[in-house]
């Protein structure tokens, strides 16, 4: 059983002062596996934060299906085993933190004693301590992404949904997300999480769903995506001299230095032979890969072309 | 239970916390011992305004906290967003409305508790005694709070706290003119405005019938049988609008 489908999911929403309707979703499908870290990936606008709110029971889908534990989510029992973090945590400004995180303790029913541990243990492990005391009003947005996530974390859930958890966050409180995020994946919980970093997608998910324009445009595991796609590698050497590798296109020369880019592998293994022949040394051999960012913005192209390619087909 | 309770304790302290309703607080508390100055411009009945004045007192703060914190009641959550992560755990929506509708009655509860031990002991040191009638308008004027309430958390749940706030006070008004409908139904010209009028006056609250303070000031007797069947009445009012507030509120996109 997934722990999070969404089928054929379709949702407009109301827009501009006489409330017109504008798709917002137009088919949305995807399924998160146990224990895997599926990153919700989109542009601004795609839609992502709409497809939680569904999931979520916020909003009610117009067409389709949406399950959490193979429940809808808008029954309270699905999002027993659930954290979830607002995009843009926003919460009562006169609690402060610690009174928020035991405030959504006791939404889940969580007895005092075991509520007073947890708070204290997840307001340490977001590094929020020494500020928990002070009213949420007074927190930057970087205390509210964090004091936001210990909350989420209350009911130690099986399901983590965040929104744009990144957001707003200086390098090192990313870096202390990321941690937080690989840490509950090592212990099994699954996460779901929209973003529009690619870098961070890369750098945690299992697998991947690109949103763009209400549609699902691509679904992978990272892994599958980024294997063995190397765009071209830079190679590097010394004491040659340049017209003995003529035929290669040089980057720069710098010293005796030498730097090229290579596109083939065959071609490589026959420069490293040229190299080590003319008595000089391979200094370094690097392969550029390619990111999500270039599958992403790929697809996206791809599909704005053929949306561009059917406009024409209308006009005509 | 400890769920809907949480969302209770939560709204109270929201409102604990905001300044206004210290402020109010303090405008009735003014308004009763100003009552003792004005008593001594009249002669013999000077214990009936002082009684007089600070009944009226507690029924208007307690009235204008209802209505100035239930308007904002939803409509603040889902605007300032602060509903998502509360849904986003187990809790139905009509938990939560249920939760903010007991926060406000329990904030009602302790600002009217307030407002009435500083009344009552100036009564006492006033006429050395209280009549215990103080105490039945007193408990009507909080069962009155109730529905006032009630009717602000229907309009809360789909409007703008500006709306809600002009529906609410008509709401009232109209409320305490609801006696005058069952006269008009025989004035009215045609079936159909009969009909209408004969529905507004069932529809709407009767909430004159919580205003035993005239009669309590003037000692006419108010029977316990009263009482109870006033405090059945708004009991059942509030059950009703709070059912109409949660199906409105379950249809409702949290956008």
């Amino acid at each position: 059983m997934s722990v999070v489908r969404f089928e054929n999911v379709a949702k407009s929403l109301p827009h501009g002062f006489w409330l017109r309707r504008k798709e917002v979703l137009r088919d949305v499908s995807l399924s998160v596996e146990q224990g895997e870290v599926y990153g919700f990936l989109g542009p601004n606008g795609a839609g992502k934060t709409t497809s939680l709110k569904c999931l979520l029971g916020l909003l009610k889908p117009e067409a389709g299906t949406v399950e959490i534990f193979g429940r809808p989510g808008s029954d309270p029992e699905a999002r027993e085993r659930l954290g979830y973090l607002p995009e843009h945590p926003y919460f009562y400004p006169h609690l402060t933190g610690r009174e928020l995180v035991d405030y959504f303790g006791r939404l889940f029913d969580i007895p005092a004693n075991v509520r007073r541990e947890r708070t204290d243990a997840l307001i340490e492990s977001v590094g929020m301590t020494a500020k928990a005391n002070q009213p949420i009003k007074q927190y930057s947005k970087g205390m509210l992404q964090r004091i936001g996530l210990a909350q989420a974390l209350i009911n130690d859930p099986d399901l983590l949904i965040l929104d744009e958890p990144m957001s707003g966050l200086d390098p090192i409180g990313r870096r202390e997300v990321k941690d937080i995020i690989l840490d509950l994946k090592s212990r099994g919980t699954t996460i779901f999480f929209s973003s529009h970093i690619l870098a961070d997608a890369e750098a945690l998910c299992d697998r991947v769903g690109l949103l763009f324009e209400g549609r699902i445009v691509l679904e992978s595991g990272v892994d599958e995506l980024l294997e063995g796609r190397v765009e071209y590698w830079d190679a590097t050497c010394d004491d040659v001299a340049p017209e003995l590798l003529s035929e290669y296109t040089s980057r720069a020369t710098q010293g005796g230095r030498l730097y090229f880019r290579i596109s083939e592998g065959d071609e490589l293994d026959a420069w490293v032979d040229k190299v080590r022949a003319a008595g000089g040394r391979v200094v370094q051999v690097s392969p550029h890969r390619h990111t999500l960012e270039d599958f992403f913005i790929g697809a996206i192209r791809g599909e704005r072309g053929m949306d561009e390619a059917e406009h024409a087909e209308d006009a005509s | 239970m400890g769920r809907v309770w949480a969302i209770a304790t939560h709204t109270f302290k929201e409102a604990v916390r905001d300044r206004i309703l210290v402020l109010f607080l303090i405008f009735a508390i003014a308004m009763m011992a100003g009552s003792t100055v004005l008593s001594w411009l009249t002669v013999g009945s000077e214990l009936k305004i002082v009684t007089d004045l600070g009944l009226g007192a507690i029924a208007i703060f307690g009235t204008a906290i209802a209505i100035f914190i239930g308007i904002t009641l939803v409509h603040k959550e889902v605007e300032k967003k602060t509903i998502y992560a509360v849904l986003a755990k187990p809790v139905s929506r009509t938990q939560f409305l249920i939760g903010k509708y007991f926060g406000l009655m329990l904030t009602l509860a302790v600002v009217t508790g307030l407002m009435a031990t500083f009344y009552l002991a100036l009564v006492w040191w006033k006429a050395g005694a209280f009549p215990s009638h103080l105490l039945a308008a007193i408990l009507l004027t909080y069962m009155e709070l109730s529905i006032i309430t009630a009717v602000a958390l229907v309009f809360s749940s789909f409007t703008t706290p500006m709306l809600a706030a002009v529906f609410t006070v008509a709401v009232y008004i109209v409320g305490h003119l609801t006696w005058g409908f069952a006269n008009f139904v025989n004035l009215a010209p045609g079936a159909g405005t009969q009909y209408l009028v004969t529905f507004l006056y069932y529809a709407l609250p009767d909430l004159e019938t919580f205003n035993i303070r005239s009669r309590v000031v003037h000692g006419l007797p108010v029977t316990g049988g009263y009482v109870l069947d006033a405090v059945g009445y708004a009991l059942a009012y509030t059950a009703g609008m709070l059912a109409l507030t949660a199906i409105l509120f379950r249809r409702r996109d949290l956008t």
